[in-house]
């Protein structure tokens, strides 16, 4: 590790560069030992307690997962929707009739409860990065689904906070932790298919089908105000709530800001591409629902040293037939296919899965929950931590402005800045609706 | 479909309410076109109570600017001027609520503030929570931090 080592108290911190910092972070290494901070400190056979806000889809797997964990207790459930609320918590009481939890349609109640050691956020992407500021300025670590945030601008407060207060954030992108990907990160490193310069990833964007719904009463047990929180106020349209949520943009940005994490995911993990110069996408809205967000977008980033072009739907190339999500690695010597399960090598005529003189050198995953838990424990850089999540999602929030501007955006990687282009960079943050502005 | 042609609210309301998706996308490109005189027509159709008409008038506004700032100076600062028209005296919250939020996006030389802090002052004074949060947002996007 580099950096100069230094004691405080009973705790070992590592002097170190920003710069140095990233440069561990994207690379996906493990054992930097971070303080314990406000949280409690924990023995490896220690119970951690758990708190789960937002359960309408995504948040009964964490559910699922957390309660299937031995050393995990679940306290608390929070669910703005009451229907949502007590469906999660009949579930768990068969899964687990151990778990003593509590219900809470707030989650300021459940993140102030000082027994909770972990937050897992699954609500709707507007709240991702208040949920978890919340929960790190109140000594929490958290599990938070992806896209990591809203906006830019909120990745970068997450940020602030969480190493203010010096707390752990696993981004929800399960499919990390599988075997294929480590697999791909070990090939594409090996160099193998010679120097990477362009990678494709892509995934196929659909009508969002929602037609043109009209606005209705608010339905009994659900707190619409909350349920909008910071984003502007409007009359509730269920269109615009559970589940089609991402598809407008005061929420979301719909298809591409959901898959983004999942396929760029393998690009950052295997090649860590630095130095983001420029972004130009292109894109239409739908014509045929109410929705705001990109019906397709395709988008081209420029690094130092590599360009990434994102796609709406599956390229012409060849072993790239059939799938709707994948990436697209071309080296001077062959090049690779993966998706989140399957891979294919091309070196000439040769379409082989695997190369045997490859070692496998990248530690295999416990799973994405299990190592989350364990980081919570040994106070280690989760797999998908908060910096490298943020570095990995930054670019996709810059596709989004160069859509909605229609023009390319020049970034200055070192200040996060657009250059020249105020508009653009108005645009990396949306201010909160009150009182939930960032601070 | 000529940008250049003179449009007024009607002729926009029968242009996005059409059934055929290809033939909206027609009227709604043209009048993204239109830069400052698409204003006012855009602004008296965001409470249409047809959802097609209200959800292509609101991103249509936004797009207008784009196309507008786009094309250069002159054209965004003719539609500022409308959007300060707009701010002031709009036909309704959702047209005043949307002028403050795009003012704070496309005002680069941050002339409408003077506006945006007079509607927050009157929001406050009326107790029109979501106008004076609009207001708020649209000065805080100007790099003005206003406390609620």
């Amino acid at each position: 590790m580099q950096g100069r080592e230094r004691r405080e108290g009973n705790v070992k911190r590592v002097d170190r560069s920003r710069r140095e910092f990233l440069k561990t972070a994207l690379g996906g290494a493990v054992g930097l030992t971070l303080l314990s901070g406000r949280g409690r400190s924990f023995s490896p056979n220690e119970r951690i307690v758990v708190g789960h806000v937002g359960v309408g889809g995504m948040g009964n797997s964490h559910v699922k997962w957390f309660a299937g964990m031995k050393d995990v207790d679940i306290a608390a459930i929070c669910d703005v929707d009451r229907s949502h609320l007590a469906d999660t918590m009949a579930q768990l009481k068969e899964r687990r009739p151990d778990c003593r939890v509590k219900g809470y349609t707030d989650f300021r109640r459940l993140i102030e409860r000082k027994d909770i050691d972990v937050i897992t956020c699954a609500t709707p992407d507007h709240w991702h990065a208040l949920v978890a500021i919340h929960a790190f300025d109140a000594g929490k670590d958290v599990y938070g689904e992806k896209p990591l945030s809203h906006n830019l601008a909120e990745g970068q407060a997450m940020l602030r906070a969480m190493e203010k207060n010096q707390r752990l954030f696993q981004l929800g992108t399960q499919i990390h932790a599988g075997d294929n990907y480590h697999r791909v990160v070990e090939l594409v490193r090996s160099g193998a298919l010679g120097k990477i310069e362009k990678v494709t990833i892509w995934k196929e964007m659909g009508p969002s089908d929602i037609g043109y719904p009209v606005q209705q009463p608010v339905p009994a047990g659900l707190d619409w105000d909350l349920w909008l929180g910071p984003a502007p106020y409007t009359e509730y349209n269920p269109k615009r709530c559970h589940f089609t949520f991402r598809y407008f943009l005061d929420y979301s940005g719909g298809t591409y800001a959901d898959f983004w994490c999942h396929i760029a995911d393998i690009v950052f993990w295997a090649l860590e591409p630095t130095g983001l110069k420029s972004v130009e996408a292109r894109g239409e809205r739908a014509w045929d629902s109410a929705s705001d967000a990109p019906a397709w977008l395709e988008a081209d980033f420029e690094f130092e040293n590599l360009t990434l072009h994102w796609r709406p739907s599956i390229p012409d190339l060849p072993g790239a037939e059939g799938k709707g999500i994948g990436a697209c690695f071309h080296g001077s010597k062959g090049s690779l296919i993966c998706d989140y399960g399957s891979r294919q090598i091309r070196l000439g005529k040769e379409v082989i899965q695997d190369l045997p003189d490859v070692p496998q050198c990248v530690p295999r995953s416990p799973g994405h929950q299990r190592n989350f838990l364990d980081c919570v424990k040994n106070r280690n850089l989760p797999e998908s931590h908060l910096a490298y999540a943020r570095q990995m999602t930054l670019p996709m929030h810059l596709g989004l402005v160069s859509w909605r501007l229609r023009r390319k955006i020049f970034w200055d990687c070192h200040q996060e800045r657009c250059i020249g282009d105020e508009m653009a960079n108005r645009l990396l943050s949306r201010p909160g609706r009150t009182p939930w502005m960032l601070g | 479909m000529d940008a250049r042609m003179k449009w007024d609210s009607d002729d926009m309301i029968r242009g996005f309410s059409q059934e055929e998706p290809s033939a909206r996308k027609k009227v709604y490109e043209a009048v993204t076109g239109l830069a400052a005189p698409g204003i006012v027509p855009l602004m008296e159709i965001l409470c249409s109570s047809d959802p097609k008409v209200k959800t292509l008038a609101e991103t249509a506004l936004f797009d207008l600017c784009v196309h507008a700032r786009n094309e250069g100076d002159r054209s965004l600062r003719k539609v500022l001027s409308k959007l300060q028209w707009a701010l002031r005296k709009g036909p309704s919250v959702e047209s005043r609520v949307l002028a403050a939020e795009l003012m704070g996006v496309f005002d680069e030389s941050r002339k409408g503030k003077r506006y945006l802090r007079r509607s927050l002052r009157r929001a406050e004074r009326e107790q029109d929570f979501r106008m004076a949060d609009a207001a708020r947002c649209a000065l805080f996007r100007m790099g003005e931090a206003v406390n609620s």
